[in-house]
């Protein structure tokens, strides 16, 4: 144990080494002891040090004229003042109760900054406490998560935006369903391939002028994915992976008003409802990559919808009679960009009766002369 | 001028080349032929859709 010599003189005063009593470290155990000697003219047996600091005072016995240096008092870091007390009698409630009491000047004394409790969180540490006590304005998917599991943040209710790092593979079903968010943000180069079905649902609180950018690697778009959803647009990036959709795919998204599907997709897979249930939507856009046909179910319940684009030589078996909003004009577009199949097999382009009363016959010349059937 | 062709009531046409389902009224392509298309009953093209959970 290291001594801490202090000598009490005569005059009040007491004499150590250093500037001020160094008593320890915060959080310290017996490092340390006080060892008093004292001038022979002072009297009294009973011998005390008093401690005072801003947030305490506490006054010790010395025995033998030496104090191992308290816990109580290492456990507050800081400025201490110190007296060293003699007396005949006992001090009662800091009072002197014999007929005899030396106290001596107060000296500083330090007990240093210590580290061991402190706790002070990572970075990381903090986003997740954010994330999962709900209060985060900013929800940043720490980067040593790259696999977000089912159910996730389902009904995460602060709003907040989401942050999706590069390095995340893979979204699981309904990991952010329900959630306040009000954008979601697929940070640049994200090598994600496959959003699970209902993993963003029901987010209700995207901003209106919120759009979705679909980072280019993702090439699996599960059933209901941003179904009701409050998208207002969705943008797939440059070079998409993306194919196909699924049943639902494009499901009850109520704010949504135009769609267009990526270079490179192929079609619809499944019975039906691929694009439904959409109440604003206006637009459909479609490339000419198509190769699946699509049947009369794929696009259905869309009242607002005036207006399937098809990409230039558009080659491929549609069915849009259910899509009976259909204007005259986008119609005459379709015709327009029909490839020219005179030479090869007709293919059918099917509008539906209450489509093909809005065009006339000179209209659907222009397609029947490619060789298309209209119907 | 198109070559129209209409089912008769209750009935569709359907394409016998890929099966494709089309509605009563048929313009054909310049090149296509009727005897391509054959007529179901309407209800023949109800597709079956997935219920959704």
């Amino acid at each position: 144990m290291y001594d801490i010599k202090i000598k009490a003189n005569a005059n009040g005063r007491l004499e150590y080494e250093d500037p001020v009593v160094r008593l320890g470290t915060e959080d310290e155990l017996s490092r340390a002891r006080l060892v008093f000697s004292v001038d022979d003219s002072i009297e009294g047996a009973i011998r005390y040090v008093k401690f005072k600091h801003a947030k305490a005072t506490y006054l010790y016995r010395v025995t033998n004229d030496v104090l191992v240096v308290p816990t109580t008092v290492t456990k507050l870091s800081g400025r201490w003042f110190i007296s060293f007390i003699s007396s005949n009698n006992v001090v009662t409630n800091n009072v002197p109760t014999g007929s005899y009491a030396f106290i001596s000047e107060p000296v500083e004394a330090v007990v240093s900054d210590g580290i061991l409790s402190a706790n002070t969180q990572s970075e990381e540490s903090q986003l997740l406490c954010g994330i999962i006590g709900g209060t985060a304005d900013k929800v940043v998917i720490p980067t040593s998560v790259t696999r977000i599991r089912e159910y996730c943040l389902s009904y995460y209710q602060a709003f907040a935006t989401l942050i999706l790092h590069p390095d995340i593979s893979y979204i699981g079903s309904h990991a952010f369903e329900g959630g306040k968010f009000q954008r979601i943000e697929f940070q640049e180069g994200i090598a994600i391939t496959s959003i699970q079905e209902y993993s963003f649902q029901r987010m209700e609180n995207l901003a209106s002028s919120y759009v979705l950018k679909v980072p280019e690697s993702v090439s699996s778009w599960g059933r209901n994915a941003f179904g009701s959803s409050n998208l207002g647009a969705i943008k797939f990036e440059e070079g998409s992976k993306l194919t196909t959709f699924v049943s639902y795919a494009i499901f009850n998204m109520t704010a949504l008003k135009e769609l267009e599907l990526p270079a490179g997709f192929l079609g619809f897979t499944g019975n039906g409802q691929t694009i439904s249930s959409c109440s604003v939507l206006a637009k459909i856009i479609l490339p000419n990559s198509f190769t699946y046909a699509i049947i009369a179910g794929h696009i259905v319940d869309n009242p607002s919808l005036t207006d399937i684009v098809l990409g230039s030589n558009w080659n491929c078996v549609a069915n849009f009679s259910k899509c009976t909003n259909l204007s005259a004009d986008s119609i005459r577009a379709m015709f327009a960009s029909l490839k020219n199949l005179t030479g090869s097999s007709a293919k059918a382009l099917t509008l539906g009766s209450d489509n093909l009363a809005k065009i006339t016959t000179t209209d659907i010349a222009v397609a029947t002369a490619k060789n298309w059937t209209v119907s | 001028m198109p070559n129209k062709h209409e089912a008769e009531p209750g009935k569709i046409f359907k394409s016998k080349i890929d099966g494709t389902y089309l509605s009563n009224v048929i313009y054909l392509g310049c090149e296509d032929s009727i005897d391509n298309y054959e007529q179901v009953d309407a209800s023949e093209a109800e597709e079956l859709y997935e219920e959704e959970e």
